[in-house]
């Protein structure tokens, strides 16, 4: 895109074109600071949905005066010859599959469609159930099956929705998958938060190079509503290498001798994204913990980070063992924390294979209550 | 309160009907009649906003 970018900057100078743009991610946010980072100021829009049904990008369009399309797949040495085209008279109606309906389901989805682009954070519950009524309707379309995933994790990085959200995203997306294998863009959407056998690239890695490099240009970076989480960070792994292992950590505690979360101030729960090949050959794991608000339970930040210990299997392998996250400069809060791992399937892998751990961690009990030191056990299967 | 999420439920319901769905992006066809919340201020916006002037249009993601 850069790269036409300044292809194109000369001639919309001076006025003989226009540069658009149409997205097809779930946070816009990330599209803007990329961006402000390429100092690319043209107008873009947002097709979360995948309405446009592509199932790849990049491409690039040229489109003329009266809004035909007079060029796919096109390349900066074709814009010459595009600029002294004349306009087509008119262009063929859309036909087929996405012609004008009066099909009951079509219109539900199109309205279901409407609420999700035009009703804010508010109408997602509505979105949902109709996405949901949409996908017991017409199981075998997939575009409801995605849709349905967009707006689940919408309303979980909104903070409007439970962890369980995160998990629903994932799962309608590899309903929709299976319905398509070969769509592309759903099938980065798995991949976004999936293992990094699976990954193509590393997702959003360049937020972190953008925000200095703009920093360094004296410009304030624009902020993110979800910063991007480690799997959309990651790197790709080749298929023969297994996940690093730093050093054989220390278990940190072998004989179980911390006392049990038995009261439950804090909650663990589990997004497992997996592999969008068929080999099922990984997984990511999302831990995410999240402190009981009816306890008024908090975390202790002057304490040491929460811990996280994973035992292997035969047909289980992880990389490290032992994984930490570091906890905020305040000196208490109540806000989610995750850690994430992966898990290398083996040849005895069978879908239903248990991963176990636990973790370890330093919580408050109420406002003025007693800071306590506690472990909680997990065990999660991976299907 | 009901009458005005009725009237916004009518209006929804109306434009979702009323505009013709994506297209194949064929040469010679007419691009979708489609509208996208900008990226900038969530506001509708659609390749139809620009029409009498030449367009390259990406399709493209930040990864």
């Amino acid at each position: 895109m850069p790269g036409w970018h300044k292809a194109t900057a000369k001639e919309q100078q001076a006025g003989a074109v226009r540069v658009v743009g149409i997205i097809q991610e779930q946070h816009p946010d990330r599209c803007r600071l990329f961006m402000q980072w390429k100092s690319m100021d043209w107008p873009v829009m947002v097709d979360s949905l995948n309405e446009l049904e592509l199932t790849g990008v990049p491409i690039t369009l040229f489109i003329d005066e009266k809004g035909i399309i007079q060029g796919t797949r096109v390349q900066p040495q074709d814009l010459q010859q595009f600029l002294t085209t004349e306009g087509t008279e008119q262009g063929e109606l859309t036909q087929g599959r996405f012609a004008p309906t009066k099909d009951y389901e079509e219109a539900l989805r199109g309205y279901a469609d409407s609420l999700f682009k035009w009703g804010g954070t508010e109408k997602l519950d509505e979105t949902i159930r109709l996405y949901t009524t949409l996908t017991a309707q017409q199981p075998d379309d997939g575009r409801n099956w995605f849709r349905l995933g967009v707006s689940y994790r919408a309303r979980f990085d909104r903070g409007k929705g439970a962890v369980s959200d995160f998990s629903a995203a994932i799962e309608s997306w590899r309903r929709a998958l299976e319905l398509d294998p070969n769509q592309y863009i759903w099938r980065r959407r798995i991949q976004q938060y999936g293992p990094r056998l699976d990954k193509p690239y590393p997702f959003y890695d360049w937020v972190t190079q953008a925000r200095s490099e703009l920093m360094v240009a004296g410009q304030q970076p624009l902020s993110l509503l979800v910063e991007p989480g480690g799997a959309e960070i990651a790197h790709p792994l080749g298929q023969s290498t297994l996940q690093q292992r730093s050093k054989d950590s220390e278990e940190p505690d072998p004989r179980g001798r911390v006392y049990r979360d038995e009261e439950g101030y804090i909650q663990i729960e589990s997004v497992v994204a997996p592999d969008t090949s068929e080999k099922q050959a990984a997984f990511r794991v999302h831990l995410i913990f999240s402190p009981d608000q009816s306890r008024k339970a908090h975390w202790n930040n002057e304490a040491e980070d929460l811990m996280v210990w994973l035992r292997e299997s035969n047909e289980l392998q992880v990389g490290n063992r032992l994984l930490s996250t570091p906890n905020p400069r305040a000196a208490t809060d109540t806000e989610l924390r995750q850690i994430e791992f992966e898990v290398k399937t083996g040849d005895r892998f069978v879908p239903g294979a248990e991963v176990s751990g636990y973790a370890l961690y330093y919580v408050c009990e109420g406002i003025e209550g007693a800071c306590l030191y506690r472990r909680q056990d997990f065990r999660l299967s991976l299907e | 309160m009901k009458t005005v999420k009725a009237s916004l439920i009518g209006f929804l319901l109306v434009a979702a009907m009323g505009s013709s769905r994506a297209a194949d992006l064929r040469v010679g066809q007419a691009f979708p009649k489609l509208s996208f919340p900008s990226a900038e201020t969530g506001a509708p916006m659609s390749i139809d906003d620009f029409r009498g002037e030449k367009l390259v249009v990406h399709l493209f993601a930040s990864w």
